[in-house]
C-alpha cells in the first residue's frame, strides 16, 4: 500500500519538484486528510493542527528535492507533519513526563471487542492527557516504535511503555463509561 | 502473550476512519494563499538575488572604469613627481615624449661640458659664466612650471615651455661645440708645433 501510494502520485511529485503550483495544490487535495489526522491528534486543536498541517506541506514542497523516494511520499511527509506538529506542543510547555519503572506494573483490562463508533474513540482519544495522548497516537496510530518515540520525545524507552499502558487503560475506561452511557 | 488487545484491535480496525479528518471549512483557500504566497515570495527573492548581483557587478564594473580613468593621470604625475615637478609630461603623452628627448639632450650636452672641464679645458671664468647661465634657466623654468600648473592647458605656456627647451638645448650645444672646435684646433697646433 505504502509503496504504491508512491508509484499512483509520481507524475504529480515530479511536478511538485518544478514547482508547479497546481500539482502542489493537488497533492494537498490527496494527503490533507490523513496529515491534518496527524496534527490533530498530537495538538487537539483544530486551527493549530490545520496551520501546522499547511506549513508542514510548503516546507515539504520546499524541500522535495531531499525525497530520494527511500519510503513513501505520504510517509515522508507525515515525518515532517509529526515533527512540526511535537514542535508546536512544546510550545506550550508540554512536559513528556517520565514515568519510573516501579510505578509501571499496571494491569491490562481485558475486555471483550466490541464495536465502537469511531467518533467515540476520536473523543476518547482527545480526552487524554497531552503525554498520554500522544505517546498512543504514535505507537497506534503512526506506527513508531518505543525507541523512535522516546528518541523524538525525549523520554526513557520504558517511560514511553508505560505510557502507553496508561493511555490505553485510559482509553479503556472512557469506552466502557461511553457504553455504559449510550445504554442508558 | 496474552489476547488481542481490545484498544489496539478497535484503533486497527477504525485506521482509516481515524485519518479521516475534515479540517474547518476554507482550508482550501486558506492553503491556496499560502501557497501562492510562498511561490510568490521565492520568486521575488530570486529576483532580489539576481538585482543585487547586477548591482554589485556595476559597482565592480564602475569602480574599474574610475580606476581605468585614474591610473594614467596617477601615473603622469607619479613621474612628474619624480622629477619633483610639474612639467610637459602632465600635460599629454606626446609632450611628455618631447620633454623626455630635450631633457636627454640637454643632460648629454651638460656631460659633454663636464668631460671638458675635467679635462681642463675649462677656465673658473667660463665655469662660472655657465653656471650662471643654468641658474638662469633654473629660475626662467620654475616661472615656467607654475604658469603651466596656473593653465595646465594653455597652448601659449605649452609653446613657451617647448621654447624653453630649444633655448637651453641650443645654446648648450652651441657652447660644447664651440669648445669642441677649440679643442680640436689646440690639438692641431700642438701637433704641429711638436713636428
Amino acid at each position: 500500500m505504502e509503496t504504491l501510494y508512491k508509484n499512483i502520485h509520481q507524475e504529480i511529485i515530479d511536478q511538485c519538484r518544478q514547482g508547479n503550483e497546481k500539482a502542489q495544490f493537488q497533492l494537498y487535495k490527496l494527503y490533507y486528510k490523513a496529515m491534518y489526522s496527524v496534527s490533530v491528534r498530537i495538538l487537539n486543536d483544530e486551527m493549530e493542527a490545520e496551520d501546522v498541517m499547511q506549513e508542514a506541506f510548503l516546507k515539504a514542497f520546499k524541500k522535495i528535492d531531499t525525497y530520494k523516494g527511500e519510503v513513501s511520499f505520504g510517509a515522508w511527509l507525515k515525518k515532517i507533519v509529526v515533527n512540526r506538529s511535537l514542535d508546536q506542543l512544546k510550545k506550550r510547555k508540554v512536559q513528556f513526563e517520565e514515568v519510573s519503572e516501579k510505578n509501571s506494573q499496571i494491569a491490562e483490562y481485558q475486555m471483550e471487542t466490541k464495536e465502537v463508533n469511531v467518533n467515540t474513540i476520536k473523543k476518547a482519544i482527545q480526552k487524554l492527557p497531552d503525554g498520554y495522548r500522544v505517546v498512543l497516537s504514535l505507537y497506534l496510530i503512526e506506527g513508531y516504535d518505543h525507541d523512535e518515540i522516546s528518541q523524538i520525545l525525549g523520554i526513557s524507552n520504558s517511560s514511553s511503555r508505560t505510557q502507553l499502558l496508561r493511555a490505553k487503560n485510559k482509553l479503556r475506561e472512557q469506552l466502557k463509561d461511553e457504553e455504559i452511557f449510550s445504554y442508558n | 502473550m496474552k489476547e488481542k488487545d481490545y484498544i489496539e484491535e478497535i484503533i486497527l480496525k477504525n485506521l482509516e476512519e481515524l485519518n479521516d479528518n475534515e479540517p474547518q471549512d476554507g482550508h482550501f483557500e486558506r492553503f491556496e494563499a499560502k501557497l501562492k504566497s510562498q511561490n510568490k515570495k521565492k520568486r521575488i527573492t530570486l529576483n532580489v538575488v539576481w538585482k543585487v548581483a547586477a548591482a554589485v557587478i556595476f559597482v565592480l564594473l564602475a569602480v574599474n572604469q574610475v580606476a581605468i580613468y585614474m591610473s594614467p593621470e596617477k601615473l603622469t604625475t607619479k613621474i612628474a613627481n619624480a622629477k619633483n615637478d610639474i612639467s610637459l609630461a602632465s600635460v599629454s603623452e606626446e609632450y611628455e615624449e618631447v620633454e623626455i628627448y630635450y631633457t636627454n639632450a640637454i643632460d648629454a650636452g651638460l656631460t659633454q661640458w663636464n668631460t671638458l672641464s675635467n679635462e681642463g679645458f675649462i677656465s673658473a671664468e667660463e665655469q662660472e659664466m655657465m653656471d650662471t647661465e643654468l641658474a638662469e634657466f633654473e629660475t626662467r623654468f620654475k616661472d615656467l612650471q607654475e604658469d603651466l600648473a596656473a593653465n595646465p592647458n594653455d597652448e601659449r605656456v605649452i609653446n613657451a615651455m617647448l621654447e624653453y627647451y630649444q633655448t637651453k638645448l641650443g645654446i648648450i650645444n652651441m657652447i660644447v661645440n664651440k669648445l669642441e672646435e677649440v679643442k680640436q684646433q689646440q690639438k692641431n697646433t700642438e701637433h704641429e708645433i711638436e713636428i
